[in-house]
Formats: structure tokens, C-alpha cells, sequence
């Protein structure tokens, strides 16, 4: 039985940490940081797997666990910065230097606009086009309705196409 | 073919684009649905996208610390709450608010000589006459008419 359980956890965990890291990569700007709320945040479903295994939405469970603890970790960095005020020179100079999901430095401008998009629009597009999921696994998943996940998918292409546009980049 | 229906068939069908002629000729001659494609194919291309880091020695540090933490964390719960109730009670018993403002009031020397006086008893007659709206003419208050339950329920208030 409990065998059963590990298993279980093990190929949960091995088919969505990529799809918690890209879309809490797109919460913080730390790769370091993203895998460490990735782990944090499984951590916290196995403390709860018996319950959350038989839920319906286990997915949508661990990505807004990811998220809370994602946005948690922002707003204490934030008065952390807020109090350690050596510390903010060198966050901001680490915001761009590390590749979140594109390669190449050709799509830095790219990645820039995709972080800066709504996280809505820019969970549903990590889910579709990065991560490779439909679009009614991606409305299911963050708990949306299908046409609802539709108008984001499309509005977050129009609004990067636009910043792209703006800088030339396309 | 309209824009629309072929920003359609790019977010949904993007593989069959390259098929589709009436399609692919729209995308050629229209320079947004053109920006459009193109950003699609770069945001769905395997080969531009940053892999997903190996995480296993991570997460099997923390599942390792994980028993541990836990008891950690009930403990801290344990030990913050017990020292908030600590705290509160030893609180309550310097400002006890249920002591008039200038403390508790010292029995008088002919109270405390009576040796008839049953603070109990005295404090059970308050009780009854309050209870019965104070109207101690009407009602009598004496031990035969008031039953056991009254009695205990003054001691309780007692």
C-alpha cells in the first residue's frame, strides 16, 4: 500500500515538475529560486497526497500550492528588500541574466515580454506552448472556463506580439 | 479567409498551416497574421525551449528532512502556544478585570467576629431577591419556599 502511494507520487511528481517549474519560473526571476519553490511545493501535496490523489484537479492543487507559496516568497523578498536595501542592487541586477524559457539570446526580448504579461495570460500560454498541453488540460488545470482560457491565449499572443513589435523584434 | 479564422487555425491546428494553402497564403500576403505565425512557431518550437532542470537531489534532500521538519514545526506550534496561554493567564492575574479598581475589600471587624455570618448563605439571599426582580415583599425568599434547584443554582453563581 504504501509502495503503491510512493509510486503513485513518483510519476506525479515526474510528469508535472516541469509544468510547476516553467509556470512558477514565470512568478519569480530565479531559476534557483523556482526549483526550490517546485520542490517546497510537492513537499507540501506528499504531506497530503492521501487526500490529494483522489482529487479531481490534483494538477490544479499543486499549481496553485506552487503559486501561494511562489507569491509568499515574492512579498517576503520584497520587504526583505525593503529592509536590506544592499540586497536590491543585486536583485535587479539578476533579474535578466538567466535564460527562464527560451535559449538563445536571440529571445531574451521574448522571454522579457512573456514575463511581463498578465499571470493569467502567461500561465495559459506557458501550459499550451511550452509545456505542450491542450487548451482544455490548460483551462482545466488552472480552473478556468474553456472560452475564458481561449480569450487569454489569444489576448497574451496579441499583447507579446504588440511588445515584440514595439522593440523591433519581429 | 479571414484574419480571425486563421489565428484560429494557428492556435489550435499549427501543424496543419503548413497544408493548408488557402491558409498559408493568407499568412503570406497579411504581415499581422504573418507576426502572428511566426511568434506561434517560436513559442511552440522544442528546440528554443530552456529544458527543465534535475531536481531529484533536491527533492530528495527535502523528502529525506521532510519527517523531521514537520515534528520541528509541530513543536514551535506546540511551544508558541504555550507560551501565549502562559502569558495570557499570567496577564489575567495581574489585571484581573473582574476585580473592582481598588482590589479585593477587607471583611469589617464585626463581620468577621460574627461568627453567626455564613458567607454563603448571605450571598444565597442576594442571589434569590435579585432574581425575583428585588421584590422581596412579594416573594419570599426563605429557605422552606425556595427549592434545591435555586439553591444550587446561587451556589453556582456563588
Amino acid at each position: 500500500m504504501e509502495n503503491e502511494l510512493e509510486r503513485g507520487f513518483t510519476d506525479f511528481y515526474k510528469s508535472n515538475r516541469g509544468l510547476l517549474y516553467r509556470i512558477l519560473r514565470g512568478y519569480v526571476r530565479s531559476n534557483g529560486t523556482a526549483e526550490d519553490l517546485v520542490s517546497e511545493a510537492f513537499i507540501r501535496v506528499y504531506g497530503h497526497w492521501v487526500r490529494v490523489r483522489s482529487m479531481e484537479n490534483a494538477v490544479g492543487y499543486l499549481v496553485r500550492t506552487g503559486v501561494n507559496l511562489a507569491k509568499t516568497r515574492l512579498t517576503r523578498d520584497k520587504f526583505l528588500g525593503w529592509t536590506q536595501l544592499e540586497h536590491v542592487g543585486e536583485t535587479a541586477a539578476r533579474k535578466y541574466t538567466e535564460e527562464a524559457f527560451f535559449i538563445g539570446e536571440e529571445n531574451r526580448l521574448l522571454e522579457e515580454g512573456l514575463t511581463a504579461l498578465r499571470e493569467e495570460e502567461r500561465n495559459v500560454i506557458i501550459m499550451k506552448d511550452i509545456d505542450g498541453r491542450t487548451l482544455e488540460q490548460t483551462a482545466e488545470v488552472l480552473g478556468l472556463k474553456l472560452p475564458t482560457a481561449k480569450s487569454l491565449y489569444r489576448r497574451g499572443k496579441l499583447k507579446l506580439m504588440k511588445s515584440l513589435e514595439e522593440k523591433d523584434a519581429l | 479567409m479571414r484574419c480571425e479564422d486563421v489565428k484560429d487555425l494557428i492556435d489550435f491546428a499549427l501543424s496543419e498551416i503548413a497544408g493548408n494553402k488557402e491558409a498559408s497564403g493568407h499568412i503570406g500576403s497579411c504581415a499581422e497574421c504573418g507576426k502572428y505565425y511566426r511568434l506561434s512557431m517560436t513559442l511552440s518550437g522544442r528546440e528554443n525551449i530552456v529544458p527543465v532542470p534535475d531536481m531529484e537531489r533536491l527533492m530528495d534532500k527535502k523528502l529525506r528532512e521532510y519527517p523531521a521538519k514537520h515534528r520541528i514545526q509541530r513543536i514551535r506550534f506546540a511551544g508558541i502556544m504555550g507560551a501565549a496561554a502562559a502569558v495570557s493567564f499570567t496577564l489575567g492575574l495581574l489585571f484581573n478585570p473582574f476585580l473592582p479598581a481598588d482590589g479585593p475589600q477587607p471583611v469589617s471587624e464585626t463581620l468577621a467576629a460574627d461568627y453567626e455570618f455564613d458567607a454563603l448563605e448571605s450571598m444565597y439571599r442576594l442571589t434569590s431577591v435579585s432574581y425575583n426582580g428585588g421584590d422581596s415583599e412579594t416573594e419570599d425568599d426563605s429557605d422552606e419556599t425556595v427549592g434545591d434547584l435555586d439553591y444550587y443554582y446561587a451556589l453556582a453563581i456563588y
